[in-house]
């Protein structure tokens, strides 16, 4: 086929789309809206100390969206990232206590994690169960086994180098920012450019296809559960240390909110079409949301609420984009 | 005879491409008319704005002389518009009377009135001719037997207007003669059938008059009784092929892939080896063994018995990635099921199994990839506005040449090709065999798989037949006939009773 096609001409893919995958433009106005909303309602919102104290609010929940990204973009899902938190959480504060070591409590906790994950991902391959459901027996499982090892109580975990991990700062960034945003660097870094990541795209996007082509599946996605596990352990550790105390509560609903943050970043649940700039922009707007919330003195309810309307609100949009753009084509061509 | 559809100056742009641009035609009632045209031409498209699943973005269609808007597949439905696709749109688990009346199921009270249905659905079978029953599972039957189901839902909703695409790719040549003989009756009944089809034999016989299109603009429509083949290829491809197929003598090497006493579930036994620059075809019947057989050699099936050896080295190949490693490359027949990632670009589906040597530490040296994927966009002639653009917005005949693209980018030294043309319009195919030929001649070895014996024979150095998973014979090139292949790869009529039932080809 020689011959040119006529509309090759006007087919140049904008750089904003580029830039902007129409999946992520959703939340993106949702965001910009919220914050043009915020800032002229509170004259508190723009403030440095509040911007900060609204990121350390979502790192927490945003270093387990950003696991959750890598198994949700491959084609999985991991619900037991709540549990894992609470698990890994106890287990530091036990070690901490035990050895009075800072590092050994983050390395038990981030391991709990770790092995967590590589025991859904054994699990998911070795069996094919479906990932919901695997993840749905060991969220509880691994909740049990938080209160079994915790005794039923929360766990005292008081020491200074280990608290500071939760409450101190470098150069007056909290650390719980400075953990968020390394986290999503790394991770868009891999997802972006790396052979990693482009296998974890093309096997979350057609896995036989994957297959066909050499990935290791099994590896994969043993590889990326155990990423996800790792990820809520090292949540889990930072909320000990915040909190200074281990508690088995204090995985609550974080896969949940997690989850919110992944879709509304616009990764598909099928898998294969998404990004981590995406997820940051989703867990963005959880955050600003009740971070506004609170400062316009709306009660800790209504939070449940406005999170799921802004969710429906901003995939909907991007459902109803392709019909709006269609409608305003054919409005321009007549 | 009055128009049953008119198409007006319709236009339809995808991201990235304009699929139709200003097409106008008409089509009777009463009138088989064929729709041709390359892949990407615009066919299914416009398949798809007559269904209601596409809306132009600008144009008409006016149906019995009425403006309509198809805005949904709903309003085509009530304008008697059915359209059936390539894939399947039937419910499996349940039976055929429920598939045929499915969403208007005769009731008494609030319960199924099965007699009813069943009596209405043996009369729709009736109308086709088919052999199945009501209460047949619509999983138990064959995808031609399926197909009839479909036409059968679109008569039983009293479509005046039935648009078939590709609806002969799967079947059999018995099932097409049966196929066209229930549209040729449903053109006595008055109703307009649209049939799209690559086939120019069949469109010839069947068809009353013929539109092309080309890069979604229509071409031309003209009387089937007043044109010829010929003159179809010049008008769908914009210039002659003169030949598809231009064998040259090429000095064959050493034995590159052999394969001996390959042993799987679903092949035995099965024997073969190929030197350097030569292509070996393989032929039989679906379902006879041809792709297990490629299946095995790339690690897919488990290996019960037997041996793989590429350049005189036996492989221990337990996964896909121990072929790759050795330099076997597969562009498997299911290119959307097996070998695309739709929803991800161009580039990262061509170098998708090459990443290792375009990465330092994983990290992709994205201007070596460019350069690696621009190179076969090039010589592939891949049609796609840049290497960025979603591989699910290119047409199929583009999206086959990116998976072979991704097979040659891993410079492979063996490379299997299940069904390389399958759904490609005659132009992209004169491509993919001239392609096949510089391959062969740069010293590759290639296994060829193919229904189309046409193919085989033209491109082939030898050609192993297949039957029930076991080679049946090696026929040598240039001189093999369609009538010996096809004699090794039926099963011989001894037993005459089972044999047409054996011969029913849709497994």
């Amino acid at each position: 086929m020689s011959s040119a096609p006529p509309a090759t001409s006007r087919t140049r893919r904008p750089r904003l789309q580029r830039l902007l995958p129409p999946e992520q433009r959703g939340v993106l106005t949702a965001l910009i809206v919220l914050c043009v909303i915020l800032a002229i309602a509170s004259q508190y919102f723009l403030t440095p100390a509040n911007i900060a104290n609204l990121l350390v609010g979502v790192a927490l929940v945003g270093i387990v969206a950003a696991g959750e990204t890598f198994v949700m973009l491959s084609g999985g899902l991991d619900i037991s990232v709540g549990s894992i938190v609470a698990f890994s959480g106890v287990v530091a504060a036990i070690v901490l206590t035990a050895t009075h070591n800072a590092g050994a409590a983050v390395f038990a906790g981030v391991a709990t994690g770790a092995v967590s994950g590589i025991l859904n991902g054994l699990i998911i391959t070795t069996l094919r169960i479906n990932a919901l459901i695997v993840t749905l027996a060991t969220m509880s499982i691994f909740l049990g086994l938080t209160y079994i090892v915790a005794g039923g109580k929360a766990v005292g975990a008081t020491d200074a180098t280990f608290s500071w991990l939760g409450n101190g700062n470098v150069l007056g960034i909290p650390n719980p920012i400075i953990v968020l945003v390394l986290v999503f660097v790394i991770g868009h870094f891999v997802l972006a450019y790396t052979t990693l990541g482009r296998n974890i795209y093309a096997m979350g996007g057609n896995a036989e296809a994957a297959r066909l082509s050499g990935i290791n599946l099994t590896r994969y996605r043993i590889g990326l559960y155990t990423t996800s596990g790792a990820l809520a352990g090292l949540s889990g550790v930072i909320l000990t240390a915040r909190l200074g105390s281990g508690q088995p509560i204090a995985g609550a609903g974080v896969e949940l909110t997690a989850i919110t943050a992944v879709v509304l970043g616009g990764t598909s649940l099928s898998g294969g079409v998404g990004s981590m700039f995406g997820t940051a922009l989703g867990v963005l707007v959880l955050g600003t949301l009740s971070n506004g919330l609170i400062l316009l003195r709306v009660p800790a309810f209504y939070q449940y609420l406005t999170r799921g309307a802004v969710l429906l609100l901003a995939v909907g949009l991007d459902h109803y984009r392709g019909r709006i753009s269609t409608i305003m084509s054919r409005r321009t061509s007549r | 005879m009055s128009d049953a559809i008119a198409f007006e100056a319709i236009t339809k742009d995808f991201p990235g491409v304009r699929a139709l641009e200003d097409v106008s035609f008409a089509v009777r009632g009463g009138e088989i008319h064929a729709l041709m045209g390359e892949n990407g031409a615009g066919k299914s498209t416009l398949l798809r704005i007559l269904g209601g699943d596409h809306t132009p973005e600008s144009g008409e269609t006016i149906v019995a002389g009425i403006k309509v808007e198809l805005a949904t597949p709903h309003v085509a439905l009530e304008h008697g518009i059915r359209v059936i696709y390539q894939e399947p749109n039937l419910v499996p688990g349940v039976s055929v009377a429920e598939n045929l009346f499915v969403g208007r199921l005769p009731r008494r009270g609030l319960i199924l009135d099965r007699r009813k249905l069943n009596a209405m659905a043996e009369r729709e079978i009736e109308r086709l001719g088919a052999t199945f029953a009501p209460d047949d599972l619509l999983s138990d039957l064959s995808t031609a037997q399926r197909q009839m189901v479909e036409i059968g839902k679109a008569l039983a909703a009293n479509a005046r207007i039935l648009a078939l695409d590709e609806p002969s790719s799967s079947l059999s040549s018995r099932e097409v003669d049966h196929l066209f003989s229930v549209l040729r009756r449903l053109r006595e009944d008055d109703v307009a059938i649209i049939y799209v089809s690559h086939r120019l034999a069949e469109v010839m016989t069947l068809s009353d008059r013929i539109t092309i299109l080309r890069d979604g603009r229509h071409v031309g429509t003209v009387e089937t009784a007043a044109t010829d083949e010929q003159a179809l290829i010049r008008m769908m491809v914009g210039r002659d092929v003169d030949r598809l197929f231009a064998h040259t003598e090429r000095d064959l090497g050493t034995p590159m892939l052999e394969v001996k006493g390959l042993t799987t579930e679903r092949i035995a036994d099965v024997s073969f080896s190929v030197r350097g620059a030569e292509v070996v075809g393989v032929a039989g019947l679906m379902g006879s063994g041809r792709s297990a057989l490629a299946r095995a050699i790339y690690g897919l099936d488990p290996i019960v018995a037997g041996s793989v050896a590429v350049d005189g080295r036996e492989l221990a190949i337990s996964g896909p990635g121990d072929a790759i490693r050795a330099g076997i490359a597969l562009c498997p027949e299911d290119r959307k099921r097996d070998a695309l990632v739709l929803q991800r670009s161009v580039a990262e589906n061509v170098a998708l199994t090459s990443q290792g040597r375009l990465a330092r530490f994983g990290y992709i040296d994205r201007g070596r990839e460019a350069e690696l994927v621009d190179s076969y966009v090039r010589d592939l002639r891949i049609k796609t506005p840049d290497r960025d653009v979603l591989v699910v917005n290119l047409s199929g005949g583009n999206q086959q040449k990116v998976v072979l693209a991704r097979a040659l980018a891993m410079r492979p030294r063996v490379l299997i090709l299940d069904e390389p043309t399958r759904g490609i319009d005659i132009g992209a195919k004169s491509e993919i065999y001239a392609l096949i030929e510089e391959l062969a001649a740069s010293g590759m070895a290639i296994v060829l798989i193919s229904s189309e014996l046409v193919e085989v024979i033209g491109l082939a150095d030898r050609i192993i037949v297949m039957r029930d998973g076991s080679m049946t014979g090696e026929l040598a090139g240039a001189t093999v006939t369609e009538e010996e292949i096809l004699t090794l790869a039926m099963v011989p009529v001894i037993a005459p009773v089972i044999a047409p039932a054996a011969l029913d080809i849709t497994a």
